[in-house]
């Protein structure tokens, strides 16, 4: 008993690893390709110019992301957005978008050349077929069938007021809700007919797609951005600096001509630009719409890495001289095998500590009993995905809202299993101990717990198998773990890294499985594993 | 020794126990019989202080017992139940002298009570070290009676401690039974059912009937003057063997 609790306190001991040091600067990426690819090149711009950068992949939808940045304190300090985006679903009906964004503490800057509107997308052969050409067609054929990506449906620049702007009549029963990178396949596939596309997707023409007209000027422009925190700037800036350059500024007006008036002798603090931002910015009108189609495409069809793909754009455009580190397969599967590991550990270990002293009192106290076991099994009951995100605003993204999900889905098969195992304790053998004049907590210490033991360990045991599989939810949140590879392979539709986080998952789910199986048999007490002779 | 005075009891609107006076004499064994129910096994758990009384107080050795200084009391009072109630994940020896190592009895003293109680219910020293699932019931019950006696209670209380036996075994725990209370000369309280077993163990018998105590005395005196028309009928109930009359030639 004593060394379960120095395991446990050992686990606790070590703390959890920072997402990024001070001063590197974190950018962010949504969950598909060409946001990920401006991620890596802004990580590789940031660096060109002597920053620090931390790529945090792939962290959900626009709403995800976006909270992450302006939350205080933030997740993240920048990440590649569209100004369509920003007018209709950040600062809806804003006139001036940089003046609303500047209210929330957000700096953009100018486009990066291109643009990637949203559009309805159909198989070129379908739409020929049917003689579909435009958005307004689509009120002739009410036999389509609609997949689209939640996040559209959603959305202020979504399917809902688009429906309402062009007057189709599409049941909901027509129209299914499908993750991006399925939604291809499946249009692929003829199990649907109309999908909504970013423009710039790879697949489009890969799937010999076409993407119908907007006749009604429905979608706004959605320039690329980079959209940063205002307090990078300052950040950014050494402490003496300012100083510095207020002097400059005085000298170099003054060698000008006439002296101008005294106050607009200093160069402002936010007029200056800090050399990592001023090498984010050399981007800006950099990338056609052509560039970032081949781009996607790259990715998806050719399978090319998305840090090699920005680093080989920012050579050719910028000339950056950038070196690509390759991470080893076996150093990668190493390092999601340490993160996996690590949210299991604590979650599992918190939820030891926290449920069987909660199963005890279960326990001992029917009507409080009663009221923790329901409370232990709604939680369970909360879809997976949804507790995740509902946690993000109590507790950011990443390792920490994971841990915290997965704690709460450990509660109640160690919960019940420690009370059904101390309520099943024949009455006789728990009134021996209390007539032999031993008092409740050495009743429950020497004869109560050592009896539940071996059903509180099938507990923890049940728990932690679900903890392996549950925690390849945490990539989508910014977590790690074998879930990230899974998730990078279903958007990229590479079954081999799909199987590179699926394989390891299944093996370490069978090896606990197997630990606890040992333990169980190992940790019982003898009396309790013996057959009667 | 122990005695009640005015004890009664409920469970829900079941009345399990009236008031009730009575007092256990020393170094006597005391029986209380009566048919399932009746309250029996209420009125043992009560002196134990297992149970806690509606009204009245249990006295033991002149001092009322209350929640405050039960469990010291409880140290001072053996008890067994029907099955034992071994602590299966123990050994024989684990569950004999798991209160006397909580208490920090040093190990002499606990191997010297150990050997002595062995050999006193005449229980095999080598089956010690067995778990509860290995040993044969009339072995269970008497490292239940081990356990019971390790602290060197003033007196033992044993709620049916053979109904789950097989005639055979019961009759030989019985015998060793008797034999150990005239050794010891203890006060012993025993429950039972069987009115053949009551009179063997008993100096004195009380009969109880739905949460009464119906008459208390000796078998003799019950059924000589019985109190009233139950206890003759609850006496004569109990039959022994019958064999089939020879029929003549």
């Amino acid at each position: 008993m004593r060394r379960v609790w120095l395991l446990l306190s050992l686990l606790f001991a070590f703390p959890l690893p920072a997402r990024a040091e001070p001063p590197a600067i974190r950018v962010g990426s949504k969950k598909f390709t060409e946001s990920v690819i401006l991620g890596e090149m802004a990580c590789y711009l940031i660096r060109d110019a002597g920053g620090r950068a931390v790529h945090i992949r792939e962290m959900g939808t626009t709403p995800i992301v976006w909270e992450a940045l302006v939350k205080n304190p933030p997740e993240i300090d920048l990440y590649p957005e569209y100004t369509g985006t920003l007018l209709k679903d950040i600062v809806p009906g804003a006139t001036n978008l940089e003046a609303a964004l500047a209210e929330k503490g957000v700096r953009i800057s100018r486009s990066l050349g291109f643009s990637d509107s949203y559009g309805l997308g159909m198989r070129a052969e379908v739409a020929r077929a049917r003689g579909i050409r435009t958005i307004s067609d689509l009120r002739q054929h009410p036999d389509l069938r609609y997949g689209l990506t939640e996040e559209f449906k959603e959305r202020n620049d979504g399917w809902a007021p688009l429906r309402d702007a062009y007057d189709l009549k599409v049941p909901n029963s027509r129209v299914r809700t499908l993750d991006h990178d399925l939604a291809y396949r499946g249009l692929k596939n003829g199990d649907i007919d109309v999908t909504d596309v970013y423009t710039t997707d790879g697949e489009i023409r890969y799937y010999d797609l076409v993407v119908l007209e907007d006749d009604r000027r429905f979608f706004p422009s959605y320039d690329a951005v980079w959209v940063y925190r205002a307090d990078l700037r300052n950040r950014l800036l050494p402490p003496l600096l300012p100083r510095h350059f207020e002097v400059t500024g005085l000298l170099s007006a003054a060698g000008a001509g006439p002296l101008p008036a005294l106050p607009s002798l200093f160069v402002k603090e936010e007029q200056l630009t800090p050399p990592v931002l001023a090498s984010l910015f050399r981007l800006e009108g950099r990338i056609s719409e052509a560039e970032m189609i081949e781009m996607n495409s790259r990715a998806k069809q050719k399978r090319v890495r998305e840090n090699h793909i920005a680093a080989g754009f920012l050579r050719d455009k910028l000339g950056l001289s950038i070196h690509v580190e390759e991470e080893s397969l076996f150093v990668y599967l190493l390092r999601l095998t340490g993160e996996h590991l690590l949210l299991v550990a604590v979650s599992l270990g918190a939820a030891v500590v926290v449920a069987v002293p909660l199963g005890v009192l279960a326990a001992k106290r029917p009507v409080v009993g009663q009221a923790i076991l329901g409370v232990v099994s709604i939680l369970q009951t909360v879809p997976s995905l949804a507790l995740l995100v509902f946690l993000i605003p109590l507790l950011g993204i990443g390792g920490k809202p994971a841990i915290a999900a997965l704690f709460l889905y450990s509660l109640l098969p160690i919960v019940r299993n420690t009370y059904a195992g101390l309520h099943d304790i024949p009455p006789g053998v728990r009134e021996s101990g209390a007539a032999l004049g031993l008092p409740p907590s050495a009743v429950l210490r020497l004869i109560e717990l050592p009896l539940a033991s071996r059903s509180i360990l099938a507990g923890i045991k049940t728990a932690a198998v679900i903890n392996v599989g549950t925690a390849t939810l945490g990539a989508l949140i910014g977590a790690g773990g074998y879930g990230q590879p899974i998730l990078t392979g279903i958007r990229l539709d590479d079954l081999s890294l799909i199987l590179q986080g699926a394989v390891p998952a299944a093996l370490l789910a069978l090896l606990v499985q197997g630990l606890f199986e040992l333990a169980e048999r190992t940790l019982a007490p003898k009396g309790l594993r013996l057959k009667p002779e | 020794m122990l005695e009640l005075r005015g004890v009664s009891k409920t469970f829900g609107r079941q009345e399990a126990l009236h008031p009730t006076d009575l007092r256990i004499p020393s170094g006597q064994t005391t029986v209380l019989i009566g048919p399932s129910g009746c309250g029996k096994s209420t009125l043992l758990r009560l002196l134990i202080g297992l149970t806690a009384p509606d009204s009245g107080e249990v006295l033991f050795e002149g001092m009322p017992v209350t929640p405050a200084n039960s469990l010291p009391l409880r140290r001072r009072l053996g008890y067994v139940i029907q099955d034992g109630g071994l602590f299966p994940h123990l050994t024989a020896r684990g569950n004999v002298t798991l209160m006397a190592r909580y208490l920090g009895w040093d190990h002499e003293r606990i191997e010297s009570h150990l050997t002595v109680l062995a050999a006193l219910t005449r229980f095999p020293a080598d089956a010690l070290d067995r778990y509860p699932v290995q040993l044969s019931g009339g072995q269970r019950q008497r490292v239940g009676l081990m356990r019971a006696l390790m602290l060197e209670p003033a007196a033992l209380l044993m709620d049916e401690p053979l109904g789950a036996l097989d005639p055979l075994v019961r009759a030989d725990l019985q015998e060793d039974l008797r034999r150990i209370f005239k050794t010891l000369n203890k006060t012993v309280v025993l429950v039972t059912h069987d009115l053949g077993e009551a009179a063997f163990f008993a100096d004195r018998i009380v009969l109880m009937r739905a949460g009464r105590i119906v008459q208390q005395g000796t078998l003799e005196a019950m059924w000589r003057e019985p109190a009233d028309p139950f206890v003759r009928q609850f006496i004569q109930a109990q039959r022994g063997p019958e064999l089939p009359r020879e029929t003549p030639v």
